[in-house]
Protein backbone atom coordinates (compact mmCIF):
# COMPACT_ATOMS: atom_id res chain seq x y z
CA UNK A 1 0.00 0.00 0.00
CA UNK A 2 1.35 3.41 -0.96
CA UNK A 3 0.38 5.69 1.88
CA UNK A 4 1.67 8.66 3.82
CA UNK A 5 3.62 8.19 7.04
CA UNK A 6 2.85 10.51 9.89
CA UNK A 7 5.66 9.46 12.11
CA UNK A 8 9.33 9.48 12.65
CA UNK A 9 10.01 6.46 14.73
CA UNK A 10 13.08 7.89 16.37
CA UNK A 11 10.44 9.50 18.61
CA UNK A 12 9.34 6.05 19.68
CA UNK A 13 12.93 4.99 20.15
CA UNK A 14 13.24 7.81 22.65
CA UNK A 15 10.26 6.36 24.47
CA UNK A 16 11.89 2.97 24.65
CA UNK A 17 15.33 4.32 25.52
CA UNK A 18 14.79 7.62 27.35
CA UNK A 19 18.49 7.94 28.10
CA UNK A 20 19.30 8.54 24.45
CA UNK A 21 20.50 12.07 24.32
CA UNK A 22 18.11 14.45 22.54
CA UNK A 23 20.88 15.72 20.26
CA UNK A 24 21.41 12.37 18.66
CA UNK A 25 17.82 11.24 18.74
CA UNK A 26 16.59 14.28 16.86
CA UNK A 27 19.25 14.63 14.23
CA UNK A 28 17.66 12.27 11.73
CA UNK A 29 14.98 14.89 11.12
CA UNK A 30 17.40 16.71 8.90
CA UNK A 31 17.33 13.80 6.51
CA UNK A 32 13.61 14.00 5.77
CA UNK A 33 13.08 14.27 2.01
CA UNK A 34 9.71 14.60 0.24
CA UNK A 35 9.64 12.95 -3.21
CA UNK A 36 7.03 12.36 -5.85
CA UNK A 37 6.61 10.55 -9.13
CA UNK A 38 3.83 9.61 -11.54
CA UNK A 39 2.25 7.27 -9.01
CA UNK A 40 2.17 9.25 -5.79
CA UNK A 41 3.89 11.32 -3.13
CA UNK A 42 5.94 9.97 -0.28
CA UNK A 43 8.80 10.67 2.01
CA UNK A 44 12.15 9.22 1.02
CA UNK A 45 13.34 7.65 4.26
CA UNK A 46 16.63 6.25 2.94
CA UNK A 47 18.80 8.84 4.67
CA UNK A 48 16.69 8.65 7.81
CA UNK A 49 17.20 4.90 7.92
CA UNK A 50 20.94 5.20 7.27
CA UNK A 51 21.22 7.73 10.09
CA UNK A 52 19.19 5.52 12.36
CA UNK A 53 21.50 2.56 11.75
CA UNK A 54 24.45 4.69 12.80
CA UNK A 55 22.53 5.83 15.85
CA UNK A 56 21.72 2.29 16.94
CA UNK A 57 25.31 1.17 16.44
CA UNK A 58 26.63 4.19 18.29
CA UNK A 59 24.44 3.51 21.32
CA UNK A 60 24.81 -0.25 21.23
CA UNK A 61 21.11 -0.89 20.75
CA UNK A 62 20.24 -4.33 19.40
CA UNK A 63 17.25 -4.54 17.12
CA UNK A 64 15.71 -7.26 15.00
CA UNK A 65 12.83 -7.08 12.53
CA UNK A 66 10.25 -9.85 12.93
CA UNK A 67 7.33 -11.00 10.84
CA UNK A 68 5.48 -13.18 13.33
CA UNK A 69 3.02 -11.76 15.85
CA UNK A 70 4.31 -9.94 18.94
CA UNK A 71 3.16 -12.10 21.87
CA UNK A 72 6.36 -14.12 22.23
CA UNK A 73 8.54 -11.00 22.05
CA UNK A 74 6.52 -9.30 24.81
CA UNK A 75 6.58 -12.42 27.00
CA UNK A 76 10.38 -12.50 26.60
CA UNK A 77 10.64 -8.98 27.97
CA UNK A 78 11.54 -7.37 24.65
CA UNK A 79 10.34 -3.95 23.59
CA UNK A 80 8.18 -3.75 20.48
CA UNK A 81 7.76 -0.99 17.91
CA UNK A 82 4.71 -1.91 15.84
CA UNK A 83 3.96 -0.32 12.46
CA UNK A 84 0.22 0.33 12.22
CA UNK A 85 -2.28 1.93 9.87
CA UNK A 86 -3.95 4.75 11.83
CA UNK A 87 -7.17 4.07 9.92
CA UNK A 88 -7.72 1.22 12.41
CA UNK A 89 -6.52 2.99 15.58
CA UNK A 90 -9.40 4.49 17.64
CA UNK A 91 -7.14 6.86 19.58
CA UNK A 92 -6.10 8.60 16.33
CA UNK A 93 -9.34 10.51 15.91
CA UNK A 94 -8.28 12.42 12.80
CA UNK A 95 -7.46 9.22 10.90
CA UNK A 96 -9.64 6.54 12.48
CA UNK A 97 -12.03 5.21 9.85
CA UNK A 98 -11.19 8.11 7.51
CA UNK A 99 -7.61 8.23 6.27
CA UNK A 100 -4.86 5.64 5.89
CA UNK A 101 -1.48 6.59 7.34
CA UNK A 102 1.53 4.61 8.50
CA UNK A 103 2.58 5.10 12.10
CA UNK A 104 4.67 3.41 14.77
CA UNK A 105 3.34 2.72 18.24
CA UNK A 106 5.06 1.20 21.25
CA UNK A 107 3.48 -1.98 22.59
CA UNK A 108 4.34 -2.10 26.25
CA UNK A 109 2.67 -5.19 27.61
CA UNK A 110 0.55 -8.20 26.85
CA UNK A 111 -2.37 -7.89 29.29
CA UNK A 112 -4.35 -10.70 30.91
CA UNK A 113 -7.18 -11.63 28.56
CA UNK A 114 -5.08 -11.10 25.44
CA UNK A 115 -5.30 -7.34 24.94
CA UNK A 116 -2.31 -4.98 24.80
CA UNK A 117 -1.05 -1.91 26.59
CA UNK A 118 0.03 0.50 23.87
CA UNK A 119 1.69 3.90 23.92
CA UNK A 120 1.67 6.65 21.33
CA UNK A 121 3.24 10.07 21.72
CA UNK A 122 1.30 11.83 18.96
CA UNK A 123 -1.66 11.55 19.07
CA UNK A 124 -0.98 11.07 22.76
CA UNK A 125 -2.41 7.84 24.13
CA UNK A 126 -1.53 5.25 26.69
CA UNK A 127 -4.08 2.52 27.17
CA UNK A 128 -5.54 -0.80 26.19
CA UNK A 129 -6.21 -2.04 22.68
CA UNK A 130 -7.79 -5.36 21.85
CA UNK A 131 -5.98 -7.98 19.83
CA UNK A 132 -8.32 -7.96 16.83
CA UNK A 133 -8.03 -4.20 16.32
CA UNK A 134 -4.28 -4.05 16.84
CA UNK A 135 -3.64 -6.96 14.52
CA UNK A 136 -5.86 -5.45 11.80
CA UNK A 137 -3.96 -2.15 12.07
CA UNK A 138 -0.64 -3.97 11.80
CA UNK A 139 -1.65 -6.42 9.04
CA UNK A 140 -2.92 -3.55 6.86
CA UNK A 141 0.67 -2.41 6.32
CA UNK A 142 2.31 -5.79 5.83
CA UNK A 143 5.54 -4.61 7.45
CA UNK A 144 7.67 -6.36 10.08
CA UNK A 145 7.70 -5.06 13.64
CA UNK A 146 10.89 -4.11 15.43
CA UNK A 147 11.99 -5.91 18.55
CA UNK A 148 14.55 -4.40 20.92
CA UNK A 149 16.65 -5.74 23.73
CA UNK A 150 15.93 -3.55 26.74
CA UNK A 151 19.53 -2.57 27.45
CA UNK A 152 21.78 0.14 26.16
CA UNK A 153 25.12 1.80 26.78
CA UNK A 154 25.50 4.87 28.93
CA UNK A 155 25.37 8.08 26.90
CA UNK A 156 27.35 11.10 28.00
CA UNK A 157 27.10 14.73 26.88
CA UNK A 158 30.51 14.41 25.27
CA UNK A 159 29.59 11.33 23.23
CA UNK A 160 26.30 12.88 22.16
CA UNK A 161 27.97 16.11 21.06
CA UNK A 162 30.52 14.10 19.12
CA UNK A 163 27.77 12.21 17.37
CA UNK A 164 25.68 15.24 16.50
CA UNK A 165 28.72 17.10 15.22
CA UNK A 166 29.44 14.36 12.72
CA UNK A 167 25.82 14.09 11.65
CA UNK A 168 25.35 17.84 11.22
CA UNK A 169 28.45 18.03 9.09
CA UNK A 170 27.32 15.09 6.98
CA UNK A 171 23.83 16.44 6.42
CA UNK A 172 22.82 19.20 4.08
CA UNK A 173 19.65 21.11 4.06
CA UNK A 174 17.32 20.24 1.22
CA UNK A 175 14.10 22.19 1.66
CA UNK A 176 15.10 25.00 -0.70
CA UNK A 177 15.90 22.43 -3.33
CA UNK A 178 12.50 20.88 -2.73
CA UNK A 179 10.81 24.27 -3.24
CA UNK A 180 12.81 24.84 -6.42
CA UNK A 181 11.93 21.45 -7.89
CA UNK A 182 8.28 21.89 -7.03
CA UNK A 183 8.11 25.33 -8.65
CA UNK A 184 9.62 24.19 -11.93
CA UNK A 185 7.85 20.84 -12.16
CA UNK A 186 5.09 20.38 -14.70
CA UNK A 187 2.62 18.89 -12.23
CA UNK A 188 -0.83 20.42 -11.96
CA UNK A 189 -1.44 23.01 -9.26
CA UNK A 190 -3.58 20.58 -7.28
CA UNK A 191 -0.87 17.91 -7.41
CA UNK A 192 1.74 20.42 -6.26
CA UNK A 193 -0.50 21.33 -3.35
CA UNK A 194 -0.93 17.66 -2.47
CA UNK A 195 2.84 17.23 -2.49
CA UNK A 196 3.24 20.28 -0.28
CA UNK A 197 0.57 19.03 2.10
CA UNK A 198 2.66 15.88 2.45
CA UNK A 199 5.36 17.95 4.15
CA UNK A 200 3.05 19.18 6.91
CA UNK A 201 4.83 17.17 9.57
CA UNK A 202 8.13 18.79 8.77
CA UNK A 203 7.69 21.11 11.73
CA UNK A 204 8.06 18.11 14.07
CA UNK A 205 11.53 17.68 12.69
CA UNK A 206 12.50 21.30 13.17
CA UNK A 207 11.00 21.18 16.63
CA UNK A 208 13.59 18.50 17.31
CA UNK A 209 16.30 21.00 16.53
CA UNK A 210 14.70 23.47 18.95
CA UNK A 211 14.85 20.76 21.61
CA UNK A 212 18.51 20.23 20.84
CA UNK A 213 19.18 23.93 21.28
CA UNK A 214 17.24 24.05 24.54
CA UNK A 215 19.00 21.01 25.97
CA UNK A 216 22.51 22.00 24.97
CA UNK A 217 25.08 22.55 27.74
CA UNK A 218 26.26 25.79 26.16
CA UNK A 219 28.85 28.12 27.66
CA UNK A 220 27.63 30.87 29.95
CA UNK A 221 27.29 34.27 28.34
CA UNK A 222 26.04 32.77 25.07
CA UNK A 223 22.37 33.31 25.85
CA UNK A 224 21.88 35.99 23.23
CA UNK A 225 23.43 33.91 20.46
CA UNK A 226 21.25 30.95 21.39
CA UNK A 227 18.10 33.09 21.45
CA UNK A 228 18.94 34.40 18.01
CA UNK A 229 19.45 30.88 16.71
CA UNK A 230 16.17 29.79 18.24
CA UNK A 231 14.33 32.70 16.62
CA UNK A 232 15.84 31.83 13.22
CA UNK A 233 14.61 28.26 13.42
CA UNK A 234 11.13 29.20 14.63
CA UNK A 235 10.75 31.83 11.94
CA UNK A 236 11.80 29.38 9.24
CA UNK A 237 9.54 26.70 10.63
CA UNK A 238 6.52 29.02 10.82
CA UNK A 239 7.09 30.34 7.29
CA UNK A 240 7.07 26.83 5.92
CA UNK A 241 4.01 25.80 7.91
CA UNK A 242 2.05 28.78 6.61
CA UNK A 243 3.02 27.79 3.05
CA UNK A 244 1.83 24.24 3.65
CA UNK A 245 -1.40 25.44 5.23
CA UNK A 246 -2.04 27.74 2.29
CA UNK A 247 -1.53 24.80 -0.05
CA UNK A 248 -4.06 22.89 2.05
CA UNK A 249 -6.49 25.75 1.52
CA UNK A 250 -6.05 25.43 -2.24
CA UNK A 251 -7.12 21.80 -1.91
CA UNK A 252 -10.10 22.78 0.22
CA UNK A 253 -11.12 25.78 -1.89
CA UNK A 254 -9.83 25.22 -5.44
CA UNK A 255 -12.03 28.03 -6.75
CA UNK A 256 -10.08 30.69 -4.81
CA UNK A 257 -6.92 32.24 -6.38
CA UNK A 258 -4.58 31.18 -3.57
CA UNK A 259 -1.91 29.33 -5.59
CA UNK A 260 -0.14 32.59 -6.51
CA UNK A 261 0.38 33.26 -2.81
CA UNK A 262 1.77 29.76 -2.33
CA UNK A 263 4.11 30.27 -5.27
CA UNK A 264 5.38 33.58 -3.88
CA UNK A 265 6.06 31.95 -0.55
CA UNK A 266 8.02 29.13 -2.22
CA UNK A 267 10.13 31.72 -4.02
CA UNK A 268 10.82 33.42 -0.69
CA UNK A 269 11.98 30.09 0.69
CA UNK A 270 14.59 29.93 -2.07
CA UNK A 271 15.96 33.27 -0.89
CA UNK A 272 16.27 32.08 2.70
CA UNK A 273 18.25 29.01 1.65
CA UNK A 274 21.24 29.71 3.88
CA UNK A 275 19.27 30.57 7.00
CA UNK A 276 19.08 27.17 8.65
CA UNK A 277 22.44 25.78 7.53
CA UNK A 278 24.02 28.92 8.94
CA UNK A 279 22.08 28.48 12.15
CA UNK A 280 23.29 24.88 12.35
CA UNK A 281 26.90 25.93 11.80
CA UNK A 282 26.59 28.55 14.53
CA UNK A 283 25.10 25.95 16.87
CA UNK A 284 27.98 23.59 16.17
CA UNK A 285 30.51 26.33 16.91
CA UNK A 286 28.86 26.86 20.29
CA UNK A 287 28.90 23.14 21.03
CA UNK A 288 32.56 22.87 20.08
CA UNK A 289 33.40 25.88 22.22
CA UNK A 290 31.83 24.09 25.18
CA UNK A 291 33.40 20.71 24.39
CA UNK A 292 36.87 22.25 24.03
CA UNK A 293 36.50 24.68 26.90
CA UNK B 1 -26.89 37.81 11.79
CA UNK B 2 -25.02 41.09 11.31
CA UNK B 3 -21.29 40.83 12.05
CA UNK B 4 -21.53 43.37 14.87
CA UNK B 5 -24.24 41.30 16.54
CA UNK B 6 -22.05 38.29 17.23
CA UNK B 7 -21.10 38.14 20.88
CA UNK B 8 -18.58 35.76 22.38
CA UNK B 9 -21.27 33.36 23.55
CA UNK B 10 -22.70 33.01 20.03
CA UNK B 11 -19.23 32.61 18.56
CA UNK B 12 -18.29 29.98 21.12
CA UNK B 13 -21.45 28.00 20.36
CA UNK B 14 -20.64 27.94 16.66
CA UNK B 15 -16.94 27.20 17.17
CA UNK B 16 -17.72 24.35 19.54
CA UNK B 17 -20.19 22.78 17.12
CA UNK B 18 -17.65 22.95 14.29
CA UNK B 19 -14.84 21.53 16.43
CA UNK B 20 -17.03 18.63 17.56
CA UNK B 21 -18.03 17.91 13.97
CA UNK B 22 -14.47 18.11 12.70
CA UNK B 23 -13.09 15.86 15.43
CA UNK B 24 -16.18 13.64 15.62
CA UNK B 25 -16.60 14.28 19.34
CA UNK B 26 -19.75 13.52 21.29
CA UNK B 27 -18.78 15.35 24.47
CA UNK B 28 -18.32 19.09 25.02
CA UNK B 29 -14.82 20.51 25.16
CA UNK B 30 -13.56 22.96 27.80
CA UNK B 31 -12.68 26.30 26.15
CA UNK B 32 -9.07 26.21 27.28
CA UNK B 33 -8.44 22.52 26.56
CA UNK B 34 -5.70 21.77 24.02
CA UNK B 35 -7.46 20.28 21.03
CA UNK B 36 -4.34 18.46 19.89
CA UNK B 37 -5.11 15.84 22.53
CA UNK B 38 -8.39 15.18 20.70
CA UNK B 39 -6.54 14.65 17.44
CA UNK B 40 -6.68 18.19 16.06
CA UNK B 41 -3.89 18.84 13.58
CA UNK B 42 -3.01 21.51 11.04
CA UNK B 43 -5.18 19.95 8.34
CA UNK B 44 -8.24 19.86 10.58
CA UNK B 45 -7.58 23.42 11.69
CA UNK B 46 -7.54 24.56 8.04
CA UNK B 47 -10.97 23.04 7.60
CA UNK B 48 -12.11 25.09 10.58
CA UNK B 49 -10.51 28.26 9.24
CA UNK B 50 -12.48 27.89 6.01
CA UNK B 51 -15.71 27.30 7.95
CA UNK B 52 -15.11 30.35 10.19
CA UNK B 53 -14.30 32.64 7.27
CA UNK B 54 -17.42 31.56 5.44
CA UNK B 55 -19.75 31.76 8.41
CA UNK B 56 -18.50 35.03 9.89
CA UNK B 57 -17.52 36.69 6.61
CA UNK B 58 -13.98 37.38 7.82
CA UNK B 59 -10.52 36.74 6.36
CA UNK B 60 -7.50 35.39 8.22
CA UNK B 61 -4.12 36.70 7.08
CA UNK B 62 -1.59 34.17 5.79
CA UNK B 63 0.65 34.67 8.80
CA UNK B 64 -2.24 33.74 11.10
CA UNK B 65 -2.58 30.28 9.57
CA UNK B 66 -0.63 28.49 12.26
CA UNK B 67 -2.04 25.64 14.28
CA UNK B 68 -1.23 27.20 17.66
CA UNK B 69 -3.42 30.19 16.81
CA UNK B 70 -6.33 27.74 16.81
CA UNK B 71 -5.08 25.39 19.51
CA UNK B 72 -8.10 25.76 21.84
CA UNK B 73 -11.74 26.76 21.46
CA UNK B 74 -10.92 29.93 23.40
CA UNK B 75 -8.10 30.81 20.98
CA UNK B 76 -10.51 30.46 18.08
CA UNK B 77 -13.25 32.51 19.75
CA UNK B 78 -10.85 35.32 20.66
CA UNK B 79 -9.38 35.44 17.17
CA UNK B 80 -12.78 35.50 15.47
CA UNK B 81 -14.13 38.06 17.94
CA UNK B 82 -11.13 40.28 17.26
CA UNK B 83 -11.84 40.14 13.52
CA UNK B 84 -15.45 41.13 14.02
CA UNK B 85 -14.66 44.31 15.92
CA UNK B 86 -15.01 47.52 13.88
Amino acid sequence: MNLAWVDCYIDKLLTLFPDIHPYAAMIDRWAFKPVWDGKGEEVDLSRVLATEEQLLTFYGIERSCENDWIDEALRSGHLVLLPCDLFYMPHAKVFYGKEHAGHFIVVRELLPGGSYLIFDDHPAFCGRMDRTGLKAAHDALGLPYQRFLPEMLQVTDASAIGYVSRMLKADSFFLSDFARRLLVSEETTMRKCLILKGTRHFNHRLNGFIRMVDAAPLPSGKGEAVSELRRSIIQYMDDWRVTVNLATRVLLQPELPIWDRVQNRLENHLESEALLPNAAVRFLELLHAEANG
Amino acid sequence: MNRTEWNKEHIEGYVLSQVKEQLQLQEDVAPDYELASYGMDSFASMNLVVAFETNFNIVFEDEELLFENFATVQDMVDRIYGKLQP
